[in-house]
């Protein structure tokens, strides 16, 4: 398996009136090549801001207070995005790595119908494009989102909440990028609809192997995509492995409350519980697990919520499975009983 | 007493473009349904089929083409003075869209002091405050005096949603319009709101019209409720939140239960292919299929479903649009017992 990306004790900063925020703190992770990976996480635990870093669109008060993000290119030479002049890293944009932002509302203009958004980008990124193959080219990927051909001429304004998020991942894809980032990308969907968004990235993904990263809160959904997946706690990433063994055998007890919250259509209502309490203030941090306030382990006795914080994600044995939970035998021993 | 809110035969048709390319979408048809103090009512279906059309035409936002929308057996569009001051207030919608929602030059404190204030819902900017921080802390954003001070941008996509939510229950509405209020909060967080909303419809008899895609979500929320479905603009079935889920009458709701995720990664097969319909394909609302407009993704169509639509009827305890619902159902039924 060789990376794509490669993030290296990343952590990214805000500057807010009550002090300064870390909203990423050291975050070590490879994305391989291929591979779909999910992220997941509570509200506010840094994944926009975490991906936001790759695509280079943290904004002041907002900055990168250290780190690397290396960019494994197709060629074998790698380099730090990081590092690269906004001239440099346009090059990279929409035909390497390109996004779906969250809300997707946000990053379409108002006064521009959709099919000058998509003859835009084209034309911004790659002028070898005729207006005609560009035109061709949004029909049919707006086919493969199952939009129909008048969503082409209207504005945004027009289209429902999950007609634009279409025409969002429809757009992503004009230029042929390797790296596919998405926000959120089927939250605004009803299940088929989602289902069928999936269904569509996952041939896409099976015909160009291109590398895909959801952020997402539907846990359900996104367990029938991704490869492998990532939980972030408070600006951390807690727990990454492979899929099968995050959400059969969690090793932090975070990943644990959040696979175990999942509402189902069939279970009775009382077994979903939600974790209790909230995330920590990330101005005002207390020593330790940043979790400790709100784990069950903790208030069994088992961890005083200091000791079995580790530094950095250790792995467990040769299954790719990392934590950062040092009573990870514990969490795994009671997730084989739920 | 008339309902707090009733649809009567109400829909929309919006025109797009113009000349040669002009459109006209019917998107809301024959919509009838009323909402009482206290209720609770799920809403779902299809990206695109209606559901914050029907929302934005409950708060006023889009004046109905057809029939009329009632607030206390009184049409909204003829409101006055007090009375229309009482139903601006009285309804409210936590819109789906959460960044166009809030103001991005004021800070959350400034936007949402000013509605309390001018209402003398709180006596000054202390009392607004403390009033704000505990509703604040009633959605899960603490410490609530860091994100009072914070402007929109500044805050992540659940967090901005949490907040939209708090800001409708701050003037002490009767009915809040719900579109999709906690896409993008995690599982743990969702079912807390859910919670939340519930609670308010216990303590000051709040009703809520919950538009989600999230069925596992509506079952929360609206234990007690109805659920309502709907496709490309008009209302298909009807019923008990649990009925409902148990025994869909309506074949793309039938569907879509069994499209709703299981979080087993066992289960990861090609699923979309497995799932109870001819075609994956929505219909176009330019180009309306004839008679019911399911049927060409419908696998129970029979002839006469190409001819005419068929009408909401009463079945089951609950109500239904389909042909074919009442053989449907008779023939689940049997299979059940089989087994
Ligand atoms: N421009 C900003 N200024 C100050 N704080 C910010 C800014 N942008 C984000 N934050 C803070 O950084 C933290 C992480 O935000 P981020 O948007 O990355 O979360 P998230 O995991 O994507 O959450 P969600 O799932 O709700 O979208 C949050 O606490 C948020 O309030
Ligand atoms: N202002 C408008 N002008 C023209 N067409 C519109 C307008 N608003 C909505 N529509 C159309 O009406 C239909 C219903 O849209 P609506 O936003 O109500 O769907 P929805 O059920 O809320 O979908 P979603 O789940 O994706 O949010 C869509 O086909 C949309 O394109
Ligand atoms: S009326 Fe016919 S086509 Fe429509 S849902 Fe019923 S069986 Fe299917
Ligand atoms: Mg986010
Ligand atoms: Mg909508």
């Amino acid at each position: 398996m060789e990376p794509i990306i490669e993030l290296k004790n990343l952590s990214v900063d805000f500057r807010t009136n009550s002090g300064t925020l870390r909203a990423v703190d050291n975050v070590t992770m490879d994305i391989y090549r291929g591979e779909i990976v999910g992220i997941i996480g509570e509200s506010g635990s840094g994944k926009t801001t975490l991906i936001s870093s790759i695509l280079r669109t943290i904004r002041a008060p907002g900055r990168i207070a250290e780190g690397e993000v290396i960019y494994h290119c197709k060629d074998g030479t790698t380099v730090d995005l990081l590092k690269l002049s906004e001239k440099d890293y346009n090059s990279y944009r929409w035909t390497e790595i390109t996004t779906v932002f969250q809300a997707a509302q946000n990053v379409l203009n108002p006064t521009l119908r959709i099919k000058e958004h998509f003859l835009e980008t084209a034309m911004a990124h790659n002028s070898k494009l005729t207006k005609r193959e560009i035109l061709d080219k949004a029909k049919e990927l707006c086919a493969k989102v199952r939009l129909e051909e008048r969503v082409l001429d209207s504005y945004p304004h027009q289209l429902s909440g999950g007609m634009k998020q279409r025409v969002i991942i429809a757009l992503s894809l004009l230029l042929e990028p390797e790296l596919l980032i998405l926000d959120e990308p089927t939250t605004a969907l009803d299940v088929i609809t989602q289902w069928y968004i999936l269904d569509i990235l996952r041939k896409i993904h099976e015909e160009s192997g291109i590398t895909m990263v959801f952020c997402t809160h539907d846990v359900a959904i996104i367990g029938s995509v991704v490869d492998r997946i990532a939980v972030m706690y408070a600006g951390q990433i807690v727990e990454y492995g492979k899929l099968e063994d995050v959400f059969l055998r969690p090793a932090h007890p975070y990943s644990r409350g959040l696979i175990r919250a999942v509402p189902s259509l069939r279970d009775d209502i009382s077994k979903r519980a939600a974790i209790p309490g909230y995330p920590p203030n990330l101005l005002d941090l207390a020593p330790g697990c940043r979790f400790a306030p709100r784990c069950f382990l903790k208030e069994q006795g088992i961890c005083d919520g200091i000791t079995g914080n580790l530094e950095k994600m250790v792995s467990l044995g040769d299954n790719q499975q990392y934590t950062l939970c040092g009573h990870w035998k514990e969490v795994k021993r009671l997730a084989t009983t739920d | 007493m008339p309902p707090l809110i009733e649809l009567k035969d109400a829909g929309i048709r919006f025109t797009s473009g113009a000349g040669r390319k002009k459109n006209t979408i019917q998107a809301l048809t024959g919509v009838n349904l009323a909402i009482d103090k206290g209720e609770i009512i799920a809403v779902v279906g299809e990206s695109g089929c209606g559901k914050t059309t029907m929302g934005k035409l409950i708060v006023g936002i889009h004046k109905p083409t057809e029939g009329q929308v009632l607030y206390k057996g009184r049409d909204i569009w003829t409101l006055k003075g007090k009375d229309y001051h009482e139903y601006r207030m009285g309804v409210q919608m936590v819109h789906q869209d959460s960044y166009a929602a809030l103001n991005p030059n004021k800070t959350i404190f400034q936007s949402l002091s000013l509605p309390l204030l001018q209402h003398n819902i709180v006596k000054n900017e202390a009392e607004a405050f403390e009033y704000l921080s505990g509703l604040l802390v009633d959605v899960g954003l603490t410490p609530p005096a860091i994100f009072l001070e914070k402007y929109p941008h500044q805050l992540s996509g659940g967090q901005r949603q949490r907040l939209l939510l708090a800001r409708a229950l701050s003037v002490r509405p009767e009915l809040i319009v719900a579109d999709e209020p906690v896409s993008m909060v995690d599982v743990s967080m969702r079912i807390s709101l859910l919670s939340l909303m519930a609670r308010m419809k216990e303590k000051y008899n709040v009703s809520f019209l919950y538009i989600t895609h999230d069925l596992g979500t509506a079952r929360y929320i609206a234990a007690s409720g109805r659920i309502v479905v709907m496709y490309l603009g008009r209302m298909i079935e009807w019923n008990s939140i649990q009925k409902a889920i148990d025994c869909p009458m309506h074949p793309y709701f039938h569907a879509l239960i069994s499209a709703v995720p299981e979080a087993d990664p066992k289960r990861r097969t090609e699923f979309a292919r497995q799932l109870p319909l001819r075609s994956l394909d929505l219909p176009n609302l330019l180009n309306l299929p004839s008679g019911c407009k399911f049927h060409p993704r419908c696998p129970y169509y029979e002839e006469i479903c190409a001819r005419e639509e068929p009408k909401l009827h009463p079945l089951n305890g609950g109500y239904v649009a389909c042909h074919r619902a009442e053989e449907i159902l008779a023939q689940r039924e049997k299979e059940k017992s089989g087994i």
